[in-house]
């Protein structure tokens, strides 16, 4: 009997010994989020390029057709994994005022045609037509004080030009899109 | 118990034996053992979630300065024990952009994460991606506790920075990254 109540001592030593919790619970997770905006920017260092004095017909006064190359320095960037890129023209118009009653025997708006080039993407536009031209699906792209430029294609007038001076513009529009 | 009443009977039915010398009574002691095991638990977290909000400046799409010092705390933990803890930083890589990003683009963004409240020193750990995302490799901070600690601890973030100084992050809704902060107690 003795030794029985001792073996059932000894039991339950064994089961005190037993119950040691086992613990996995010991590692925490913790997830860190944040977000980046799609975002593009464009910048020139040459807001003007001067075409210098256009060619014209001695005889006729027309402006003939001709091409000059042109770059302007840009900066840009856009972050986005498809952009869109749109280059819009407008033709040279006479910064003069044209006197009425000789309005329609002079030409006061030059038309021409460029493409840019020195971006990841190209745009070929006429102001002649839509004077504009888009481009999709650019990805990521960054350029640095970038030659972007190209020829710039005079077309003809059909009547002599006024004399004085010309303007028109250029724009690179850049949307960002995920 | 036995042995007593073994002796009360003997004396009820044997008079003669009434006033014997009285047998000494038999004892044993029985010795319990036991043992704790070493265990450390990890209590519960304030927030398993820390937001940066947004990463970049809109002007020129590189890294943004974090304000504040994100941070997180962990309570009810405890360790019976010294005990080891361990802290490592995987790094923010942006979630929807698949491949690598062109030149002068990072999907990473590194950070260091330190703990704090488990004794000392505290350990930290720096992400380590590049800017194709990855983690350059495997990497941890670590202390050792000599004693059984029983205290909150603090998770930390600073010190963020792209792969490349410089680079612009490509747009995502979703930049995630992990810190996971382990308890081991000490063998």
């Amino acid at each position: 009997m003795l030794k029985y109540t001792l073996a059932a001592s000894a039991a339950v030593a064994a089961v005190l010994a037993l119950s040691v919790p086992s613990y996995a619970d010991n590692s925490a997770s913790i997830t860190l989020s944040g977000t980046v905006v799609a975002s593009c920017s464009i910048s020139t260092s040459t807001p003007t390029l001067s075409l210098g004095n256009l060619a014209t017909d001695a005889t006729t006064g027309d402006v003939t057709a001709q091409t000059i190359s042109k770059t302007g320095t840009y900066s840009a960037f856009c972050n986005g994994s498809s952009n869109s890129a749109t280059v819009t023209a407008t033709a040279l118009t006479y910064q003069g005022t044209v006197p009425t009653p000789l309005a329609g025997s002079f030409a006061n708006k030059i038309n021409y045609n460029l493409t840019t080039t020195g971006l990841p993407f190209s745009g070929s536009v006429d102001t002649a037509g839509t004077g504009s031209a888009s481009v999709t699906g650019v990805g990521p792209f960054v350029v640095s004080n970038q030659s972007i430029g190209g020829s710039v294609n005079i077309e003809a007038t059909t009547a002599p030009a006024l004399a004085g001076s010309y303007q028109g513009s250029v724009t690179i529009t850049l949307t960002a899109g995920l | 118990m036995r042995n007593q009443l073994l002796t009360l009977a003997a004396a009820v039915l044997i008079p003669g034996l009434a006033f014997a010398s009285p047998v000494a009574p038999a004892t044993a002691t029985v010795t319990l053992t036991g043992s704790i095991g070493n265990a450390c638990h990890m209590g519960d977290l304030s927030s398993s979630q820390i937001s940066v909000g947004t990463l970049t400046n809109s002007s020129d799409g590189t890294l943004a300065a974090i304000s504040g010092s994100p941070n997180t705390t962990i309570t009810g933990s405890w360790c019976n024990v010294g005990s080891k803890i361990t802290i490592s930083a995987l790094p923010m890589v942006a979630q929807g952009y698949s491949g690598s990003p062109p030149s002068g683009f990072t999907k990473a963004v590194n950070y260091t994460a330190t703990e704090s409240g488990w004794g000392a020193p505290t350990p930290s750990d720096t992400s380590q991606g590049t800017t194709s995302g990855a983690d350059s490799g495997s990497h941890s901070g670590s202390a050792d506790v000599g004693t059984a600690e029983a205290n909150t601890i603090t998770v930390t973030l600073s010190n963020f920075t792209a792969p490349v100084s410089g680079s612009r992050l490509v747009a995502d809704n979703n930049y995630q990254g992990t810190i996971t902060v382990t308890l081991t107690a000490a063998s």
